[in-house]
């Protein structure tokens, strides 16, 4: 009696192909996080003794970035819904400590009508009528008193900022330029904030 | 006789298909959540406030409106003189118009010639730390502020900071009405000869 063999195919199954793969993916992946956390530590000069640092009972700490260091104009919309509709300008203006948030600064600003909207057709306005519209007074006003309190002498380091959306008119920042430049070497800077997509990590 | 009745086979989900399924949706996450929802980080560019003092810049960059830049080194000088050797024979204010239309013509760039002509300057600037360049970037004010940053971003990275740079408003039209455009050699703050380019509004 003769058994029939049977034909088994030799080969790599692919279920398990992917399997393995899908393992790997994992395996890269966490092991990818548990390194750079051990960066993380090395670079902050953790060799594995633990302390009982004191914590903060805040939820997060703020972001050097994200505090106000100096007086800053927001340039946005007046309603950011409306993207047709007027921009105006929100006075920041920083803390005694520069302790304060953007976030922090900005419901003050609002909170106490430190925002002036732009005229809708202020690109057509005249020079003269443009530097009186109301926006360009609060800005003239809190450049020439933010210098009086804090920039005595001339000083690289004095300077305003400016956090405008991208689509800002070259107008608004040029004004807000020409007013720092009539003080020539007391205000001999302009920060202008932008947003940029953040580098992927990894650089050390 | 009794017919067997076929086997049934049995529904039953894919393996294969399954895993295949829960790895794209993986992927998908993955993909979702660092590349697409890649946050903003907001980035300090200084902007030394601008002295508007004639002849200081060598290297002039006016926006035009149709997204087009026009772009004025210290060649300038050597054809406005070719120009005015041409075209000698015309009355002092014909010559003017004559010269800045030509000049005009000649010199809009496109972005892309932007950034290379920018991309020579910086690798300049990078192989000699004794050479100094201050660029004046003119802008019409309807035009979004953050073309110029587009071109400070690129400028403001030289090894050695020699790269100078301030910004102001202005039209196209501004300089076609100028009275006169020349280059004008003069002595810099070290002491050193440069050719600065001089408009007279």
């Amino acid at each position: 009696m003769s058994f029939h063999k049977r034909n088994e195919k030799k080969g790599l199954s692919l279920p398990g192909l992917i399997d393995i793969i899908f393992l790997l993916l994992i395996f890269s992946l966490v092991t990818l996080s548990i390194s750079e956390a051990k960066v993380e530590t090395k670079r902050r000069g953790d060799r594995g003794v633990e302390f009982d640092l004191p914590e903060s009972r805040t939820k997060d700490t703020e972001e050097v970035d994200r505090l106000l260091q100096t007086l800053l104009f927001q340039i946005d919309y007046l309603d950011p819904k409306n993207k047709s509709g007027p921009k105006a300008v929100w006075v920041l203006k920083p803390s005694l400590h520069d302790s304060l948030s953007l976030e922090g600064a900005r419901l003050i600003a609002q909170r106490d009508s430190l925002y002036r909207p732009f005229p809708g057709n202020f690109l057509e306005l005249s020079d003269r009528e443009f530097r009186r519209s109301p926006a360009c007074q609060i800005i003239r006003e809190s450049i020439r008193e933010y210098k009086d309190q804090n920039f005595f002498k001339p000083d690289l380091s004095n300077a305003i900022e400016v956090r405008a959306i991208k689509d800002t008119e070259f107008r608004i920042v040029n004004y807000i330029l020409e007013l720092c430049s009539a003080y020539g070497d007391t205000i001999p800077r302009v920060v202008l904030r932008t947003l940029t997509a953040k580098e992927a990590v990894g650089g050390i | 006789m009794a017919f067997k009745e076929p086997k049934r086979q049995k529904e039953r989900i894919e393996l294969i298909s399954m895993v295949d399924m829960i790895f794209i949706l993986l992927v998908f996450f993955l993909v979702n959540n660092f590349v697409i929802k890649m946050p903003l980080q907001e980035r300090s560019l200084y902007i030394p406030t601008p002295k508007n003092e004639l002849g200081r810049a060598q290297i002039v960059i006016q926006f035009v409106e149709n997204g087009q830049i026009f772009w004025m080194d210290e060649s300038v000088s050597e054809f406005v003189n070719q120009l005015e050797e041409s075209y000698g024979y015309l009355s002092e204010d014909r010559l003017r118009r004559k010269v800045l239309s030509e000049l005009i013509s000649r010199n809009i760039i496109s972005p892309s010639e932007l950034d290379t002509k920018l991309e020579a300057l910086v690798t300049r600037a990078n192989n000699d730390p004794y050479i100094s360049y201050f660029i004046l970037i003119r802008c019409p004010n309807d035009l979004p502020y953050h073309r110029i940053i587009n071109i400070i971003t690129k400028i403001s990275d030289t090894n050695y900071r020699n790269v100078k740079y301030g910004c102001v408003g202005g039209t196209l039209e501004d300089i076609q009405n100028c009275k006169c455009i020349s280059t004008v050699v003069e002595r810099d703050t070290k002491g050193r000869r440069r050719k600065n380019i001089r408009i007279d509004f």
